[in-house]
C-alpha cells in the first residue's frame, strides 16, 4: 500500500456559476484500520478561499501549518485578504521547496476572488504542479471515482444549489466504492454572500 | 540433471534475427502487404534480399515481423497445415489460417516458448457472395484482430497515422492507391526505422489477381535535408 | 565465494572421482548448466525483471446492465499497446455466444478470445448433448470453474458474463480474473472500470438517493441512455477507452440487437 493511501481521504472541488463547491469525506485511518470519523480534509484559508489536503495525514498537517503561516504573513505585508490563485503559487512554491523529498500531500484550492467573485479551482500533485481546469478537480483515494461521475454531472453555469447537488452526489457515488474514504463527507457551498456548510451521511463504513 | 533452473533445456525469450515492420493495407479487391527485404542481427542488416513474406497458396500470403528462425518454424507448420487440407481436397483459406495460428501463437505463449513474431495474414475469402478481402494482425502473445489496415514494429507506432489519414472518410481505395500509400509509408519508415531497408516488396491478392509478391525498385528518397544537419560533415 | 566454486567443494566432498568418475562428471555438467544460466551477477531480482511476460493489456472497458427483461452490454471498440498505441478502432469485444448469452470483456485480448472459443465449444457440446440451450446461470457457473481452473495462469480479463435466465429476467454476472462470481445488477470492468462503477451506483444503484425519494425506474430506453453518457464521460478521462460504443441489447423473446455509437478518436 502506498503511503498516498495510508490515512485514506478524497478531496473534490466544483466551479459554477459565480460559485464554487469543496467537499471532503470525514474518514482518517491507518491502513484498513478507521481511526476517526470526524476529520475534514478542507480548511478555510480567508472568508472565500478554501484548501483541501489529501494523501498522508501527518504530512497534510505539517503543510497546513506551513501554509496558514505564509498566509498569514502575506496578508499583514499587504493588509488584504488573499486570492485563490496567490495562495495556490505559494502552495505551489512551498511544495517544490521539497522537490527532492516532497511531502506526501497533494493540495488542492477552491474559492472566489474577494474583489471580482470568479471562482477559482486548481489541484496540484505532491511537488506543485498546478493544475486550473474549468469545471472540476478531484485528488485523494477516491480521484479516480470521482472524475469519472463528475464527468457526466458536471454542465456550464450551474447555480449554487445546482452545483451543490452535482458536488454531493457524486462525492456520495465515489464513497460508495472508495474503502479508504467515507463516513459522510461535508460540502461547503462558496457564493458571493455566503459559505454554506452542508454535513451529508454517505456510506458510514 | 534436475537443476534449479530445470536442467539444460532453456526456452529462447529474445529474438537473434529479426525483421522489422510490415504495413498491410485492404483496397476495394484485395489486399496488400509491404515489407522490406532485410534481415537483421541487433543492429547491422546482417542479410539482404531475404523475403519476409510466405506466399500459402493462390489467396493467402503470410507477412512477419520479428525473429527470422521463428517464422521459418512457422512456414514450415503452415506447410504442413496446407498438405493436410490438401489431403481432403482443401484449400486452405485465411480465415481458417488466421484462427489456426492465433491459436498456435497463444498456445507456445501459455508454455512460456513463444513465437517472436508479429503475424500478419492477408488474403482473400471466398464466399457465396463474390468474396471478400481478409487482414488479420495475430501478435506473440495470441492476440489477433481482423482490421481495414494494420502495421507491426514500429510501423505501429510511426505509420498508422499516414494510412488513416489517407483512408479514412474517403471512398474505397483501389489497388494502385494503396500500393502508393504503402510506397510512401515504406519511405517514412527509411528516414525513421534504422533497422528498414530501401529494398522491399508488396505482396497482393485480391479478387481477379491471385496472391503474388512483388519485389520493387528500391526508394532513393529524399536525403536533401542532410545537408541543413550540423552535425553531418 | 562463488557459486561455481561452492558447486565444485560441494561435488568433490560428495564424488571420488576416482571410483564414481561419471557421478563426477554429471555433477560437473549439472553446476556448470547452473552456473552459465544463473550467473553470479544476475540477482534474484534481475532475473524477474528480465523474465518475458506472457501477459499484455489491451486497454478499453466494458459494462452491462440488467433489467427486468432485458440486459444491456456496452464496450468501447479501442484496442491499444502499451496504454498510449492505438492499433484498432474497431476491435468487438462483446461475443455474443447464444441467442441469450454475451460475453464482454476487457484485459489481455488473447486470452479473451481463448475464453470465447472454450465457451463456445462447451455451448456447442451442451446443445448437441442435451438438444436444448444452455441457460445463462448454467453458462456462468461454467465460465467461472474454467476461470479457476486456471487459478495459477490465469485469464487475465475482466469477464462480465450477460443474459436472459430462464425466468426471462436480465441477469450480469461479475467475475474477476480467477473466478470468483457474483450476480449483480450491473456491473463494470476494464480499465475505466473506477469510473463507470460509480456513476452506474448512482445511476441505477440509486445508492445516493434518500429513502423515500422516487426512483426512475430502469427501462430499456433509460439504460441504453445511462450507459452511453457513462461512456462518454469517461472517454473523457480514461486514454485507452474510446473510438465508439458497441452496445449488445438481449430483450427476452427477442433475438439480440447490436448498436453502436461515436465516441471521441484522441
Amino acid at each position: 500500500m502506498s503511503i498516498m493511501s495510508y490515512t485514506g481521504g478524497t478531496v473534490l472541488a466544483m466551479a459554477g456559476d459565480d460559485c464554487v463547491c469543496i467537499a471532503s469525506d470525514l474518514r482518517l485511518g491507518e491502513q484498513m484500520n478507521t481511526v476517526a470519523v470526524d476529520q475534514k480534509k478542507v480548511h478555510k484559508m480567508s472568508d472565500k478561499v478554501y484548501v483541501g489536503l489529501c494523501g498522508f495525514h501527518s504530512d497534510a498537517k505539517t503543510v497546513l501549518d506551513k501554509i496558514m503561516f505564509r498566509k498569514n504573513l502575506y496578508e499583514l505585508r499587504e493588509n488584504r485578504s488573499i486570492k485563490p490563485k496567490v495562495l495556490a503559487t505559494i502552495i505551489s512554491n512551498l511544495a517544490y521547496q521539497h522537490r527532492f523529498g516532497s511531502f506526501f500531500t497533494e493540495p488542492l484550492v477552491a474559492g472566489l476572488d474577494p474583489v471580482s467573485h470568479k471562482p477559482y479551482i486548481c489541484a496540484m500533485d505532491t511537488i506543485g504542479n498546478i493544475c486550473t481546469p474549468e469545471d472540476f478537480v478531484a485528488i485523494g483515494t477516491g480521484a479516480e471515482y470521482l472524475l469519472g461521475v463528475s464527468e457526466s454531472f458536471w454542465r456550464k453555469g450551474m447555480n449554487s444549489e445546482e452545483l451543490f447537488e452535482a458536488t454531493a452526489q457524486s462525492m456520495l457515488s465515489a464513497l460508495e466504492r472508495d474503502a479508504a474514504s467515507g463516513w459522510g463527507a461535508v460540502v461547503y457551498t462558496i457564493t458571493k454572500n455566503n459559505v454554506n456548510i452542508r454535513t451529508i451521511k454517505a456510506r458510514m463504513d | 540433471m534436475d537443476g534449479k533452473y530445470g536442467g539444460y533445456h532453456t526456452n529462447t525469450l529474445n529474438p537473434t534475427c529479426t525483421g522489422t515492420s510490415v504495413i498491410a493495407v485492404v483496397y476495394d479487391e484485395g489486399v496488400a502487404v509491404m515489407s522490406d527485404t532485410v534481415v537483421s542481427y541487433g543492429k547491422s542488416a546482417r542479410y539482404k534480399n531475404v523475403t519476409r513474406q510466405y506466399k500459402v497458396n493462390d489467396r493467402v500470403i503470410v507477412a512477419f515481423s520479428g525473429d527470422h528462425a521463428d517464422f521459418h518454424t512457422l512456414q514450415n507448420i503452415i506447410e504442413r497445415q496446407v498438405s493436410k487440407w490438401a489431403v481432403v481436397g482443401q484449400k486452405l483459406n485465411p480465415s481458417a489460417l488466421y484462427a489456426f495460428l492465433t491459436s498456435l501463437m497463444y498456445q507456445s505463449r501459455c508454455k512460456m516458448n513463444p513465437f517472436w513474431n508479429t503475424l500478419i495474414i492477408a488474403g482473400w475469402e471466398d464466399n457465396e457472395d463474390g468474396g471478400k478481402p481478409f487482414l488479420g494482425h495475430i501478435t506473440q502473445k495470441g492476440v489477433a484482430f481482423e482490421a481495414k489496415h494494420t502495421a507491426t514494429g514500429i510501423a505501429s507506432h510511426l505509420l498508422t497515422q499516414v494510412i488513416e489519414d489517407e483512408t479514412r472518410d474517403k471512398t474505397a481505395l483501389n489497388r494502385a492507391k494503396a500500393e502508393s500509400i504503402l510506397r510512401r509509408a515504406v519511405e517514412l519508415a527509411i528516414y525513421h526505422d534504422c533497422l528498414a531497408d530501401n529494398e522491399f516488396e508488396i505482396g497482393v491478392v485480391g479478387k481477379t489477381e491471385k496472391a503474388s509478391v512483388h519485389t520493387q525498385k528500391p526508394i532513393i528518397g529524399d536525403w536533401s535535408i542532410a545537408e541543413t544537419n550540423c552535425q553531418y560533415e | 565465494m562463488s557459486f561455481y566454486q561452492f558447486a565444485l567443494i560441494q561435488m568433490a566432498l560428495k564424488y571420488d572421482a576416482k571410483h564414481d568418475p561419471l557421478g563426477a562428471m554429471r555433477a560437473f555438467k549439472t553446476a556448470f548448466a547452473d552456473v552459465e544460466e544463473n550467473p553470479d551477477w544476475r540477482s534474484r531480482r534481475l532475473i524477474e525483471r528480465q523474465r518475458w511476460n506472457p501477459y499484455s493489456m489491451e486497454g478499453g472497458s466494458t459494462c452491462a446492465v440488467a433489467g427486468d427483461n432485458f440486459v444491456v452490454v456496452a464496450s468501447d471498440t479501442r484496442m491499444t499497446a502499451g496504454e498510449i498505441n492505438v492499433i484498432n478502432r474497431e476491435v468487438d469485444k462483446i461475443h455474443p455466444l447464444s441467442d441469450n448469452i454475451v460475453l464482454t470483456t476487457a484485459g489481455f485480448h488473447g486470452d479473451a478470445l481463448q475464453m470465447r472459443k472454450l465457451l463456445e465449444t462447451h455451448l456447442h457440446k451442451y446443445r448437441f448433448d442435451y438438444r436444448s440451450n444452455m441457460t445463462v446461470d448454467l453458462c456462468a457457473e461454467l465460465l467461472a470453474r474454467n476461470l479457476y481452473y486456471r487459478r495459477f495462469f490465469p485469464y487475465y480479463t475482466g469477464a462480465i458474463l450477460a443474459g436472459i435466465d430462464e425466468h426471462g429476467k436480465g441477469a450480469v454476472f461479475s467475475y474477476d480474473p480467477i473466478g470468483c462470481i457474483e450476480r449483480l445488477p450491473y456491473s463494470a470492468s476494464g480499465a475505466a472500470e473506477p469510473m463507470l462503477v460509480p456513476f452506474l451506483d448512482c445511476q441505477v444503484g440509486h445508492v445516493t438517493l434518500s429513502e423515500g425519494t422516487e426512483r426512475p425506474k430502469l427501462t430499456l430506453e433509460r439504460a441504453t441512455a445511462l450507459v452511453r453518457d457513462a461512456f462518454r464521460g469517461c472517454a473523457e478521462r480514461e486514454i485507452t477507452t474510446g473510438d465508439s460504443i458497441h452496445l449488445v441489447i438481449a430483450e427476452a423473446g427477442k433475438p439480440i440487437r447490436h448498436e453502436r455509437r461515436k465516441l471521441r478518436e484522441d
